[in-house]
């Protein structure tokens, strides 16, 4: 049998007009992107699905033709958001199948669905978010202590972009000497995780206090760069706090999330770093004012006090001076006043002893005197009386008088007798002298005969007294009838009161003694 | 200027207290009157010096936070 070769073409042609039914169909396919690349306008890739395991099961290539590309472009920015066509993207198509003899079977894109690509944008994000949650990893960078004032600060945006001049510029008019290190960074597009990566490296090798990631508004999928997963996790690791500034309105970007303060937009974040320093100044400027008027305050306080203690130091010693002069003063009159007292009272006093003194002794002279003349008088009629009554008796007396006797009686009669016989032996003895005195004056001018004559006489005379004395001698009272009685115990005794009843007394008579107790006692009736 | 045995001012201060209460109360010995005037015009003089000076710093502090 004879093999009929067909061209290649003819093939073609074949299927071609096989799949012209499907071909003029219209259908939505969901798929993810590979390989996919934009040439000439146009924009060519596989659409792949894999299975559970990554495994690819199903690929077909597919084409956007510029003009769709820039229709679907148009319609994705009107609803704020851009076509993303990175590989791995899960896109929503509408497609129609095309085959061409060169190329082959592929599916041509006529219109995209921005909810398919904004849900899987949001899938992502959400499984990042949750991802991130769970390690704990939102809290990290907040955790971080931002200085009250940071001017040495870390830039990561695009430079020159609008996010950029818009933070640079609320910097730059605020006055204050910020120091800004920029990393230049894509923010958005595929090349985004590595560049901001990159410049998060290089940054964290630099001295600041603070770093921002900034960018400005953009569509919904602009953001999708930034809900990147590297990104957060070195965030959340970065030992520098991160404040973002990425524009969007309603959304918030994963590195919201992570980061240590988020801001709406890029000026919002440069703001809130000035009104720091705003609130600074101003709170400087207070205390400065506070600190002038508590100056002020205290320098007139103290001056006042200087003033005061000025007059103080001027006034004072010449008060105290004047205190103590006063006191002194006052103490002198004082003294003075009781000196005088006191020699007031002192003469008084001397008058009074003076007078006592000019009265007393004559008094005194007198009084003994009197009583010495009445002694003698009351002596001397005493003898006289006894004398004339022993006169009888004398001669008697005599013969009977003995000296040892006498002496003995002398002995017995202590009291009265001893002090009347030391007066009379002084009285005798001034006498004697008296007399011998006078002899001696006498002497020269009388004779031997007279004087012998006067011898004679002053003996006579003496004889006479020691009659007298001999005449008060107890015995001679005894032998007149008195007698003595003494107690038991040998006193002599003198009134009934020396004696009580049954006491046995001596009485002693002039021949003898008798021994007797008392039986009664009877007072003299006077 | 300073010794290292210098009165503050605050010290100083007490101590003029101290001199005008004896003053006042007329506590003072008299022995002690001269010293403690003397002491207490050397006290004035030494505040009034050293208030005025700190004027000046403060002044210019105060100026210097103003040209900034």
């Amino acid at each position: 049998m004879e093999r009929k070769f067909f061209h290649l073409s003819a093939i073609t042609k074949r299927i071609t007009e096989l799949l012209e039914p499907a071909i003029s169909k219209q259908f939505w396919v969901k798929a993810e992107i590979s390989t996919g690349r934009e040439r000439g306008g146009a924009f060519y890739c596989d659409l792949v699905e894999t299975d559970a395991g990554g495994r690819i099961v199903a690929k077909v290539a597919c084409t956007i033709w510029q003009n769709e590309l820039s229709t679907i472009r148009r319609a994705f920015k009107a609803r704020s958001m851009d076509l993303v066509l990175t590989n791995g993207t899960v896109v929503g198509f509408l497609c129609s199948l095309q085959f061409s003899s060169q190329y082959g079977l592929s599916l041509r894109v006529i219109d995209a669905d921005p909810s398919i690509a904004l849900g899987e944008m949001e899938l992502k994000k959400r499984e990042i978010l949750e991802c991130l949650q769970k390690e704990g990893l939102f809290e990290t960078n907040k955790q971080l202590l931002v200085p009250f004032l940071p001017l040495r600060l870390g830039l990561i945006t695009s430079a020159g972009s609008a996010a950029y001049n818009d933070f640079i510029q609320t910097l730059t008019t605020s006055g204050y000497g910020f120091k800004i290190c920029l990393a230049d960074a894509m923010v958005q597009g595929d090349q985004t995780e590595k560049s901001v990566l990159r410049a998060l490296d290089t940054i964290a090798r630099l001295d600041v206090d603070l770093v921002f990631i900034v960018r400005g508004g953009g569509s919904k999928t602009d953001l999708y760069f930034l809900d990147n997963e590297a990104i957060a996790r070195r965030i959340a690791s970065y030992d520098k706090p991160v404040w973002t500034g990425i524009g969007h309105e309603i959304d918030t970007s994963v590195l919201d999330y992570v980061a240590n303060r988020s801001f709406k937009t890029p000026t919002a974040a440069a703001e809130e770093l000035v009104a720091r320093f705003v609130q600074m100044r101003r709170q400087l400027d207070e205390a400065t004012s506070t600190l002038k008027t508590v100056w002020a305050y205290r320098l007139k306080i103290d001056r006042e006090y200087i003033a005061r203690a000025f007059t103080g130091i001027q006034q004072g010693p010449r008060k105290l001076l004047d205190v103590t002069a006063s006191s002194l003063r006052g103490q002198a009159k004082e003294l003075r006043l009781k000196v005088q007292e006191r020699l007031a009272t002192e003469q008084i006093s001397l008058g009074r002893r003076t007078e006592k003194l000019h009265s007393q002794p004559p008094a005194r002279t007198k009084t003994l005197s009197e009583r010495l003349v009445a002694k003698r008088q009351k002596l001397r009629s005493q003898a006289n009386y006894r004398l004339s009554r022993s006169r009888d008796t004398q001669s008697g007396l005599k013969q009977r008088f003995e000296k040892e006797r006498f002496v003995r009686c002398l002995l017995v009669e202590s009291d009265s007798n001893e002090r009347k016989r030391h007066q009379l032996r002084h009285m005798f003895i001034s006498a004697l002298r008296f007399k011998s005195m006078e002899l001696a004056s006498l002497k020269g001018r009388l004779k031997e005969e007279r004087i012998l004559l006067r011898v004679t006489t002053a003996r006579a005379s003496l004889s006479d007294k020691m009659g007298t004395l001999k005449a008060i001698d107890p015995q001679n009272a005894l032998q007149r009838g008195f007698a003595l009685v003494y107690g038991a115990n040998g006193t002599l005794i003198r009134s009934i009161g020396d004696i009580t009843e049954r006491q046995t007394i001596t009485t002693r008579l002039a021949d003898g003694t008798l021994l007797s107790e008392v039986t009664a006692k009877e007072a003299n009736r006077e | 200027m300073s010794e290292a045995n210098e009165l503050t001012y605050e010290q100083k201060v007490a101590r003029l207290d101290e001199i005008l209460t004896r003053l006042d109360n007329s506590e003072t010995p008299i022995d002690k009157l001269a010293e403690d005037v003397k002491e207490g015009a050397r006290l004035i003089r030494e505040l009034d010096m050293k208030l005025k000076q700190v004027e000046t710093e403060v002044l210019d502090a105060f100026k210097e936070l103003e040209s900034e």
